[in-house]
């Protein structure tokens, strides 16, 4: 047999080394396109539709990466996102949405001392946040990111949930 | 060129028979030495169309070995490589059927095997290059070739070893430009090279269904799939349609899990396996799995 038919090529199974794209975490872009949409289905009273609108997060969270990247491209309404990060409870300053980490789940009752009597929205992901005093609280149902609705909650700090996001939301009263 | 024994006997015999109708069958022969091959083709297809020589299992088998020659040397040229293959297998064959000695018999089917490894490496060459079509078609005459010789020949590892790779280059060519923004119709096209990949890797499952590479790519693929919509979803996508894209994604990742879960049962502990555990989980906001093969993949990493 001639030399070169000794020489089979096997087939060389490229890209079998892929991995998973990067260390995605796909929860926190979910979660800032659910913030996002909270901006267009709930309103905010007169007096916040005018300077920049201002989303808090209290504690680190990989959302704060995602949130920063929407303020580049994208407005509430005309209002421009101002994206601030809050250490402990007592730097919370005023703002339209806090988001509290999950960091924070324990220090709901200092978070309602320091957003009393403002216009901001809630927002934990904790079970069980929702009866403690926050309007939205992102649970997982079915292995899907879901969010409770607390309206009485919402409507306490004088914002108006549109029927729309109700209709989504997990009623929590 | 090198030359075997069978084609030396042919030789002499058309040199030492004062006969001038087997000099045809040496014109080849000799352009062939030349390294003449587009030469060496047209003398022997004239030859063997002669009366004399159309029913001469040696001018056949000349026919199938310079046709041979030619097609070893044609990379990469698809049509023609098909052609100049499959010419030179049906010269064997034919040749086979003229003469039914068994030297000629032993001769040709050499050949013909022979041929089968050109084919085989024309497919690795074809996939390195994404020709999948000819990779495809030249693995079918693999398997022709292979199956004349031997008809019990069991192709199970090559079937395995084909699709795998196969499979690769779908995923690779998707994975590759689904990241690129693609337009709508490119997208369209990079879905049918998603489904192919999947095919292929359900084809080596339904032959093994404990084929590592199989279940651990496959497993990729979909939690990429999963992950990819949801990365290249706007930041202001309408609710309604997130909860859409939400529902299609968890199906997803629910289909990457099981192939993963079996590709770590087949090879435990291996960091890529427990990654892509840890990463499906968290997709699927399983806090507690999540952590538990983040867990595996801490220890892992200290040793």
């Amino acid at each position: 047999m001639n030399k070169v038919l000794r020489i089979v090529i096997s087939f060389v199974i490229i890209f079998l080394t892929t991995v998973t794209r990067g260390a995605d975490d796909t929860t926190s872009k979910v979660k800032a396109v659910f913030v996002y949409n909270f901006t267009k289905y709930i309103e905010w009273p007169g007096s916040q539709k005018q300077g920049n609108f201002v989303i808090g997060i209290l504690g680190t969270s990989a959302i704060i990466n995602e949130l920063n990247n929407m303020a580049l491209t994208k407005k509430a309404a005309s209002q421009i996102f101002e994206i601030k990060t809050f250490n402990n409870t007592g730097a919370i300053s005023k703002c339209h949405i806090l988001y509290v980490s999950e960091d924070y789940k324990n220090a709901m009752k200092d978070v309602l001392l320091k957003i009393k009597g403002s216009n901001t929205l809630l927002v934990t992901e904790k079970p069980g946040l929702a009866k403690q005093g926050a309007a939205i609280n992102f649970v997982v149902k079915d292995n899907k990111q879901k969010f409770e609705l607390n309206k009485a909650n919402a409507e306490k700090y004088g914002l108006k949930v549109s029927s729309n996001l109700e209709s989504l939301g997990i009623k929590v009263e | 060129m090198r030359f075997n024994k069978y084609i030396f006997a042919i030789l002499f015999l058309v040199v030492f028979t004062a006969n001038a109708q087997v000099d045809k069958v040496s014109i080849a022969i000799t352009y062939v030495e030349k390294g003449d091959l587009t030469r060496a083709m047209q003398s022997i297809d004239s030859t063997v169309l002669m009366p004399d020589y159309f029913n001469d299992g040696r001018a056949w088998y000349i026919r199938g070995y310079v046709y041979s020659q030619v097609f070893r040397k044609s990379f990469p040229e698809p049509k023609n490589i098909k052609w100049l293959g499959e010419v030179a297998y049906n010269s064997f064959l034919e040749s086979n059927r003229i003469d039914t000695s068994s030297e000629n018999r032993i001769e040709n089917n050499k050949s013909i095997y022979n041929l089968s490894v050109y084919f085989n490496n024309y497919a690795a060459k074809f996939l390195d290059s994404t020709n999948i079509e000819y990779a495809i078609i030249s693995m079918d005459n693999y398997k022709q070739c292979q199956l004349y010789v031997n008809p019990s020949t069991d192709f199970k590892t090559k079937d395995i070893e084909f699709y795998n790779a196969l499979a690769s280059v779908h995923k690779g060519i998707y994975e590759k430009n689904i990241t690129q923004n693609p337009n709508d119709v490119l997208k369209k096209v990079l879905e049918e090279h998603f489904q192919q990949a999947i095919e292929y890797y359900y084809k080596v499952l339904s032959i093994d269904s404990n084929n590592y590479d199989a279940n651990f790519n496959q497993a990729i693929l979909y939690y990429n799939q999963g992950a990819e919509m949801i990365n290249s979803m706007p930041v202001d996508e309408d609710i309604l349609i997130m909860t859409d894209i939400l529902d299609k994604t968890s199906e997803i990742f629910k289909n990457s899990l099981p192939l993963m879960l079996k590709a770590d049962d087949l090879r435990p502990n291996r960091r890529e396996t427990l990654v892509g555990l840890r990463q499906i989980y968290q997709a699927l906001l399983d806090d507690e799995k999540k952590q538990e093969y983040n867990n595996k993949l801490v220890a892992l990493e200290k040793k």
